[in-house]
């Protein structure tokens, strides 16, 4: 979301400037009048200027001239028509480079060493031609971008661009904020938290809550609402269907060994009747497990956690799950990296890992090898343990490695109805890993064959450093 | 001949199981309402109670709750499989043993026999019934437990624990073989039945006495009767 935000953000504060700044230009141009207009100013009020001094020299020679020009610190002369030096005052004048004056019938400017003498012709009162100087010091000229733009932009601009980034950013926040909560609410719920809802600002003011981004929100919780209600109806009929089979299949164990009882053992009846009770014995099972895998999905969390010592866990579970290794010729290997302790409950774990456990000796080749290792590894948020278990199976198509953790999930439909499963252990298994914060993944083995690999959060401060190779081998 | 009173709301299966449990020697009561069971069980001594959970009236776990409140009666709960809440609220209460439902009569029949075994083992003097550890007195003939002159009242699982236990005081027992002797069955890992069962009399055991814990857990191995004075065990 940092993306969005940024690129939203740096758009509009550039364009914004970029107005601020064109616009302030247009402003300066247009506010300023042409320059025939501005000489013409300048000149009337040179005219002027001049004739005063002309009179004033008539009246009252030289001295008059230098008290004025002393009392307004400006320097000036005045000279005859013919060029003749009448009340100096310009000191280059004086100097005799008095050859480019001469009497013009229109005011000259020119540059003149340090100084620019405005030349002017004026005619006194009585008549007679003149020609005043006003020299003033050069101007430091400024160079670059127009002096006028920059002083006239000085304040307003800065503030202008500040204002801007200001209103851009409360802008893009209000974009981006409604956006971020969305997506990760959208995270959640495709995490299988159907609980996930958008909060709806409480904010009841009419400003926030018409807008498009409201009634995303909206409609997201309305979608939420039915996507829990629609797969909470499924989880329900699923449990209560299990439910109501209970009674009728517990009086048929009961029935059944009733028949047994009576049943010649030699008669083919006996046969027939082994043959109903391993397929009673398979729905009872299944229906335990149905019924396991809809409570385990009632819980949001698990309580009366305590420290469980996963690489204990899997000694206990290899004896039992070695003899189903034994009867398909297979060997079940254990190699602990190290001993990893974390915060669970024993029992769901202990079904979880058993589940995948089960699972890898059910699909893996004839006289082929389980492995299952146990290691922990560092990460930012302290350590995980991390359980693989990987069989010698026919592997999983790649499209098709996240569903096997569905309820009823078969890859090959044909093939696994002799291996005995139900496609619920796996199920079972995830909703166990995920109440203890942890993954569950599968992916295809170099050579063929499938891995489960089980991340776990490791409870701070468990030993995980390498203590060697530990092997189990108790189906070889 | 056992007289067994079985509590379930499915008449069916009542009449079926009656059925099945009196060709191997037991005789069975059935009643389908809870609250009329409780009363047959207060009334009558039997030696078992198959106890369902979900009873109109008033469901298995309140009768198990008056049930303990002043009797030590076998109390076998039949739970909800797949429910495993009802299995640990009923060894919290203090059954002796559960089943989830629905079951293999054969596996009802070992458990029932399991349960009555160690009653009837308690009952034979077979050599030393007295045992004597600190303040802890069993005598497993009379089937009581006196702790600093207190009578400590325990069920039938807890006697058979403790009884266990005492025979070698400070040694750790495994829970595989705790199982196999107290339970009857091979020891799982799912099945926290020994647990529960301990921390009952671990609870009772501490009511009577100074000590913070009778009996340790140790981790991954199994059980221990600690032993805090010096050890006398009286053989008569």
């Amino acid at each position: 979301m940092r993306g969005l935000f940024f690129k939203i953000f740096v758009i509009f504060w550039i364009a914004q400037s970029l107005i601020f700044i064109i616009s302030t230009a247009l402003i300066v141009q247009h506010r300023f009048p042409r320059p025939d207009v501005l000489m013409d100013s300048l000149f009337s009020s040179l005219r002027n200027q001049a004739r005063e001094r002309v009179d004033a020299f008539e009246a009252g020679g030289c001295g008059s001239l230098k008290t004025y020009a002393a009392t307004h610190g400006q320097t000036i002369a005045l000279t005859g028509a013919a060029g003749s030096n009448l009340c100096p005052g310009v000191p280059d004048l004086a100097g005799g480079s008095r050859d480019g004056i001469q009497f013009q019938d229109h005011i000259v400017g020119r540059q003149m060493g340090q100084q620019y003498v405005w030349s002017v012709p004026v005619t006194s009162a009585t008549n007679k031609n003149y020609v005043f100087l006003l020299a003033r010091p050069n101007a430091p000229e400024g160079h670059g971008p127009n002096p006028d733009f920059l002083r006239f932009a000085f304040p307003q601009l800065p503030v202008a661009i500040a204002v801007g980034g200001a209103t851009t950013f409360a802008l893009v926040l209000l974009f981006t904020r409604p956006l971020v909560k969305l997506r990760r609410a959208a995270r959640e719920l495709a995490q299988g938290n159907l609980r996930t809802r958008v909060a709806e600002p409480a904010s009841k003011s009419r400003f926030f809550r018409g807008d498009e981004f409201q009634a995303l929100v909206h409609d997201f919780n309305h979608m939420a609402d039915r996507l829990e209600s629609l797969v909470g109806a499924q989880q329900l009929l699923l449990r209560d269907v299990s439910h109501e089979l209970r009674s009728p299949l517990a009086r048929l164990n009961v029935a059944l060994e009733l028949a047994r009882e009576d049943a010649d053992p030699d008669s083919e009846i006996e046969t027939h009747l082994g043959r109903i009770e391993r397929e009673t014995e398979r729905l009872s099972k299944l229906i335990g497990q149905l019924l396991t895998l809809s409570s385990m999905e009632a819980m949001n969390q698990v309580d009366n956690l305590g420290p469980v010592l996963l690489n204990e866990m899997i000694h206990q579970m290899i004896p039992d799950a070695g003899y189903e290794a034994r009867q398909r010729q297979c060997t079940i290997s254990f190699h602990a990296g190290a001993e990893c302790i974390i915060l669970g409950k024993s029992e769901l774990l202990y079904r979880a890992i058993e589940n995948i456990l089960r699972n890898a000796i059910r699909y893996t080749e004839e006289s082929s090898e389980v492995e299952i290792r146990l290691s922990a590894e560092p990460e930012e948020k302290g350590g995980v343990a991390v359980l693989e278990i990987s069989d010698r199976g026919p592997g999983i198509p790649e499209s098709e490695l996240r569903s096997i953790f569905q309820p009823f999930y078969r890859v090959d439909r044909a093939r696994s109805a002799g291996t005995g499963g139900f496609g619920v252990g796996l199920a079972i298994a995830e909703r166990a890993v995920k109440l203890h914060h942890g993954e569950l993944r599968a992916y295809n083995r170099a050579g063929g064959g499938t891995t489960v690999r089980l991340q776990l959060p490791l409870i701070e401060g468990s030993d995980n450093h390498g203590q060697g190779l530990r092997t189990a081998n108790p189906a070889g | 001949m056992e007289d067994v009173l079985l509590i379930d709301d499915d008449v069916e299966l009542c009449s079926m199981l009656r059925d099945y449990l009196e060709k191997y020697g037991f005789r069975v009561s059935a009643i389908h309402r809870g609250d009329m069971g409780l009363k047959a069980a207060l009334e009558r001594r039997y030696s078992l109670v198959l106890l369902d959970v979900m009873l109109p009236g008033i469901d298995g776990f309140e009768i198990l709750r008056k049930l303990r409140a002043d009797s030590a009666l076998n109390v076998l709960m039949l739970t909800a499989r797949g429910d495993d809440v009802d299995r640990i609220v009923g060894l919290e209460i203090g059954a002796d043993d559960y089943l989830p439902k629905p079951f293999n009569p054969r596996e009802l029949l070992a458990r029932m026999r399991a349960i009555l075994r160690r009653t009837a083992a308690a009952g034979t003097p077979n050599g030393h019934t007295l045992l004597r550890v600190d303040d802890l007195e069993l005598d497993a003939a009379a089937r009581t437990v006196i702790q600093n002159g207190r009578n400590v009242e325990l069920t039938g699982v807890e006697f058979a624990l403790l009884e266990v236990l005492m025979h070698s005081p400070g040694k750790v027992i495994a829970r595989e073989e705790l199982a196999e002797e107290i339970l009857g069955r091979k020891f799982n890992p799912l099945d926290r039945s020994l647990d529960m069962h301990l921390s009952r009399l671990r609870k009772k055991l501490a009511e009577g006495s100074s000590h913070e814990d009778r009996v340790k857990t140790i981790r991954g191995a199994g059980y221990q009767l600690t032993i805090h004075r010096n050890l006398a065990e009286a053989k008569e």
